[in-house]
């Protein structure tokens, strides 16, 4: 969205607040474009998320704190929360409005566990590309005693699993233990010949070919992970076997004998060369392949890292 | 492993934690620390804009999300601010106020005295 229009309907969106908080807000908004640079407009703009949600946060934070104490009076507090909710219902239907509901409940009830209200304020921040900005509140009362902003905390404009701590570089993924890679493999064969018969029934069609498509990857993923250790482990013994019966073989006939350790040697060497493989394949091959599904259907799952 | 947030996608639970996950949550007072931090390091003051650049390189935070919280500690009498011309522009800025500091002093030692606890208890961790 092109940054005159963005502002233009950020203006328009906040029409009800007094003139001077509106003012005020424009012109942050405005300033913090003009900081950025018409080079950063386009990516600033796309993190702003919709004007709806930047009114949002600005009308949150306005309706929140200008209560006498930075408390929530009654009525005060069920306007802003239920605002959103309407907003919500008009856009993306009943659900929300529930979910809303329910997070307020919850938080009139006093609760004051973060970690409790958090999902709720997760939800909310989800909801919010739809209009609705249900993350407000969670944070109220979470902050120790003794702080007199409580009530201003609550009223701020975002929701938790908002700001979060950046994971220094040197902490990169973990290493992933044989059995965590074991248990993902074995997860793997158990759920995808679960899930996809499934899913199969119910989608046809397109889906049931894609998932067709992927149903067959994956029996030859799995068939080729069963083949590689099977054929590597008879490669292995065939040598083996080949090499002790040659030893018997040499004291009878001694051309024969060579013969067959030449060959089990042979068989050996080339069972090692498909070890060495396979520890390519399961070592590494696999566990991309599995991380990287993982994080595309986690990806696909949040689809957009939501903050407020 | 991670719980809390991967319950919404279930199959995730088994995923180790990633390093573009976030992984904790910030509260909103830890927040305040950090930018009243940030903005008591520069002696005249800084800008919305800089400031959010700065929390953003400790703090995974959206773009527009600051204003509530700069607003709100200016409302507090933690933060002062101040317009300056700049670029042919009103520039706001935002300078910590004595009020401030003492706020910033209390956060500085309610967080020392919470994460030594934390890191002694990851310490004394057998993993």
């Amino acid at each position: 969205m092109r940054r005159d229009k963005f502002m233009k309907e950020l203006e328009y969106l906040l029409q009800d607040i007094p003139d001077e908080d509106k003012a005020d807000a424009i012109a942050y908004y405005q300033d913090y474009l003009e900081e950025a640079g018409p080079e950063n407009e386009e990516k600033v703009i796309q993190d702003f998320g919709s004007p709806e949600r930047v009114a949002a946060i600005i009308r949150a934070d306005i309706y929140g704190t200008l209560e006498d104490g930075g408390e929530f009076t009654e009525k005060g507090y069920e306007d802003e929360r239920f605002k959103e909710p309407k907003l919500g219902l008009v856009r993306s239907g009943e659900g929300q409005k529930s979910q809303s509901e329910q997070q307020v409940k919850e938080e009139r009830k006093g609760n004051s566990y973060a970690a409790g209200n958090d999902r709720q304020g997760t939800y909310g921040a989800g909801n919010d590309r739809q209009g609705t900005y249900g993350a407000g509140n969670n944070r109220q009362g979470a902050y120790g005693a003794g702080n007199n902003r409580q009530g201003a905390y609550g009223a701020g404009g975002y929701g938790s699993g908002i700001f979060t701590e950046k994971t220094p570089p040197g902490h990169e993924r973990r290493r992933w233990e044989w059995w965590q890679i074991l248990g993902m493999i074995i997860l793997g064969c158990c759920v995808v010949p679960v899930v996809i018969p499934l899913v199969f029934g119910i989608g046809g069609g397109a889906v049931g070919l894609l998932v067709g498509l992927i149903g067959l990857l994956a029996g030859v993923l799995v068939a080729l992970s069963i083949g590689l250790a099977a054929v590597t482990f008879a490669l292995l013994l065939a040598g083996v076997i080949l090499v002790i019966v040659s030893f018997g073989q040499i004291s009878i006939n001694l051309i024969h004998g060579i013969l067959c350790l030449g060959t089990g040697v042979g068989i050996l060497g080339l069972g090692m060369l498909f070890l060495a493989l396979c520890g390519l394949y399961y070592g590494m091959f696999l566990p991309w392949l599995v991380k990287s599904m993982i994080n595309g259907i986690s990806r696909l799952i949040h689809r957009k890292e939501v903050s407020v | 492993m991670k719980r809390m947030v991967d319950e919404e996608s279930g199959f995730v639970c088994l995923c180790m934690i990633r390093s573009e996950d976030m992984v904790f949550n910030t509260g909103a007072a830890l927040l305040d620390a950090v930018v009243l931090a940030i903005v008591s390091r520069e002696a005249e003051g800084t800008y919305g804009y800089k400031i959010t650049q700065d929390v953003r390189t400790v703090i995974e935070l959206s773009e527009s999300t600051l204003y509530p919280v700069l607003r709100r500690l200016q409302k507090d009498e933690c933060l002062e601010v101040y317009d300056q011309a700049f670029d042919g522009r009103n520039r706001r800025y935002y300078k910590i106020t004595e009020r401030g500091r003492v706020q910033l002093n209390l956060y500085r030692s309610e967080w020392g005295n919470y994460s030594q606890k934390i890191s002694r208890i990851f310490e004394e961790a057998r993993i």
